[in-house]
């Protein structure tokens, strides 16, 4: 009689299991979510970005005559801006005036909207420059972006 | 009497048993969160980024990195001046690890060279360690 209670005893021993994983679990995540959350850091990218930018072009004499590709190649070698990095993990997009000069992370400025809502949006900041060329003044418009994150690796 | 109270100990000893075993992993896990190897790992990748972003070829930069290397020390990292932070110039990241098995990367986008880096391991009793490195201009 005894060994019979016992067995049927002992198949409580799943349910334990379970609430003790779920509990488990869940706390983990509560964890996790409290101190593995991202540092913000896209707006001190973009506000560097951009700051880099218009130091460049008020600097650096850019051609903006200069076809779109021509124009990136220039950009990159006056502005000492790295090309892939910038590619990958950030948003430019130079225009003068209608014409747009150069767009990066698919240039939309659209996805800027989104940024204050969803931390995977680039949050974006704005830039005018008004340059003289010889006898020409030209409005360049500048956004740049950033909605980089840390990236975990193994080692 | 003592009968009673062995049985009830032996009846529920699998359970201890188990409750040991599935919570000792998540107990772990806690811990490691809790002494901050995640978030100042987020931290230091995020700011020497925005330095090196900053930073122009020729400059020497040296920074206070004492909570990184204490937090490196006491989750087992030995080789603190090697393993602690890393930079990537081919692919403009700097990585930082605190905890053994994995490291935290964040890119920069200045087309500059990281070279020389170094940890100077308690310079004085109230700077501790500081990391020390060269920028240069990319070697493209």
């Amino acid at each position: 009689m005894r060994k019979k209670a016992q067995g049927g005893d002992m198949m409580m021993i799943i349910t334990f299991t379970f609430i003790v994983v779920v509990m488990g679990t869940l706390l983990a995540i509560g964890v996790g979510m409290f101190f593995g959350s991202e540092y913000d850091f896209r707006e001190v990218d973009a506000n560097i970005l951009l700051y880099k930018i218009e130091k460049c072009i008020a600097n650096e004499n850019i051609d903006f005559s200069l076809s779109e590709k021509e124009f990136e190649k220039e950009f990159f070698e006056k502005c000492e801006l790295n090309k892939n990095s910038t590619e990958k993990n950030f948003l430019v997009f130079i225009s003068l005036g209608e014409d747009d000069k150069l767009k990066y992370k698919t240039g939309d400025e659209k996805l800027c909207a989104l940024s204050e809502r969803n931390e995977d949006f680039p949050l974006c900041k704005t830039g005018k420059i008004v340059k003289n060329v010889g006898e020409e003044q030209l409005t360049i418009n500048l956004i740049t972006g950033s909605d980089q994150k840390t990236r975990k690796k193994l080692t | 009497m003592n009968n009673k109270a062995s049985s009830l100990v032996r009846s529920n000893l699998a359970y201890l048993i188990l409750l040991v075993i599935v919570l000792l992993p998540f107990a772990v896990f806690a811990g490691n969160q809790m002494n901050g190897a995640s978030i100042w790992s987020k931290y230091y990748a995020k700011e020497i980024s925005r330095v090196i972003n900053l930073a122009e070829p020729g400059d020497i930069i040296s920074l206070d990195v004492h909570k990184a290397t204490k937090i490196a020390k006491s989750n087992g990292i030995t080789r603190l001046r090697k393993e602690v932070f890393t930079f990537d110039n081919a692919n403009k990241e700097v990585c930082v690890k605190l905890s053994p098995g994995r490291e935290t990367c964040y890119s920069y986008f200045n087309d500059v060279d990281v070279i020389n880096e170094d940890i100077e391991l308690g310079v004085s009793k109230n700077a501790g360690n500081i990391l020390v490195f060269e920028i240069k201009e990319s070697t493209r």
